[in-house]
């Protein structure tokens, strides 16, 4: 068994209900051989690995699966995440609406560092868009997140969302590690004690 | 080393690399008691013993999925099931409980597996194992 991996990481999705969260994570859907027990206990998360510039990136994802209907989506959901795929419907400006809402909860409960990505999905039905590309795009990049419009049905950027959101966070780790081997460079010749930086100021022992 | 995959046509799903070492038999009506999948290509195969592969860290999987805690009202208790046993790691367990399902992670077809609560028979120690049915899926590579 193959447990080796570089990296690990930890993704929500989330957006109003009806979006189609849930079909994000499926590559291949057929509905002949849907299990009624599945459907009824639900999907806790999935497990998927990517390859990523040669490295081996685990993600798992969690999808809320209708818990959002009842406001019921608690703090310990977004703890430990390093990143949220908030997903809207473009063929419903109530969940494009939503995403503003969907953010403020992200800011309540979720690390300041974790990565946010917004994900339009249903892009296939063409003559019910509402919430046009421009408008989401602009609204993305005034709050600093990338954006991708994506289709389940045809797998259109479904897999380029994930790895979207996998590649921001591994050079996010990536820019973190840096910063503290610079801070760790810059930190030479002083002892911290307790909280109190010492600088090593002159020669000799005394 | 050979892999398990979805055995749904168009899916085909990588689920895991099997470690040969790894693979326990249980009894046959093991997949009836926990409603698992049967692999379509097997279903007119009777083996009186059923393939699992024991997993240890949820990690090992390349993609699957996780079902949310099983209610008793699917799988009601297993208590009285005193030949749910088997051997792994020099040690005999039984299952105690079945928590959750594992499913593919790309089409959601399954059961595949559970994860449960197992029991030591000799030192009274509890784990958790994550037990993935081989029949329920594609081998491919097998030598």
């Amino acid at each position: 068994m193959n447990s080796e991996y570089d990296y690990l990481f930890k993704l929500l999705l989330i957006g109003n209900s009806g979006v189609g969260k849930s079909c994000l994570l499926l590559r291949f859907s057929d509905d002949t051989y849907t299990n009624d027990y599945i459907s009824t206990i639900g999907v806790d998360f999935k497990i998927k690995t990517v390859e990523l510039d040669g490295k081996t990136v685990k993600l798992q994802i969690w999808d809320t699966a209708g818990q959002e209907r009842f406001r019921t989506i608690t703090s310990s959901y977004y703890r430990g995440s390093h990143g949220i795929i908030i997903v809207y419907d473009v063929t419903d400006q109530e969940s494009f609406n939503g995403v503003k809402m969907w953010l403020q909860e992200i800011d309540r409960y979720a690390t300041s560092t974790v990565l946010k990505l917004l994900v339009g999905n249903k892009c296939d039905l063409k003559d019910k868009r509402v919430v046009e590309y421009d408008v989401a795009k602009e609204f993305a990049d005034a709050n600093k997140m990338p954006f991708l419009e994506t289709s389940a049905l045809d797998s259109t950027n479904v897999e380029d969302a994930f790895l979207t959101m996998a590649r921001q966070i591994k050079e996010s780790m990536s820019q973190q590690n840096l910063n503290e081997t610079t801070q760790k460079k810059e930190d030479k010749g002083n002892v911290n004690l307790k909280g109190q930086s010492l600088t090593n100021t002159g020669g000799g022992c005394c | 080393m050979s892999k398990a995959t979805c055995s749904f046509e168009g899916c085909h799903s990588a689920v895991i690399t099997i470690n040969d070492d790894n693979i326990i038999n249980l009894p046959e009506q093991v997949h009836s008691e926990f409603k698992l999948l049967e692999n379509r290509t097997m279903r007119d195969a009777t083996p009186s013993e059923s393939n699992f592969l024991v997993v240890p860290d949820v990690w090992d999987f390349d993609n699957v999925g996780v079902s949310r805690e099983i209610p008793s009202s699917i799988l009601g208790d297993l208590s009285d099931k005193s030949d749910f046993v088997f051997e792994y790691g020099n040690s005999s367990w039984k299952i105690k409980k079945c928590l959750k399902y594992l499913i593919c992670a790309d089409c959601d077809k399954g059961p595949i597996g559970i994860i449960c609560k197992v029991q030591d028979q000799t030192k009274n120690e509890e784990r958790v194992l994550h037990l993935l049915s081989l029949r329920s899926l594609q081998i491919m590579g097998r030598n």
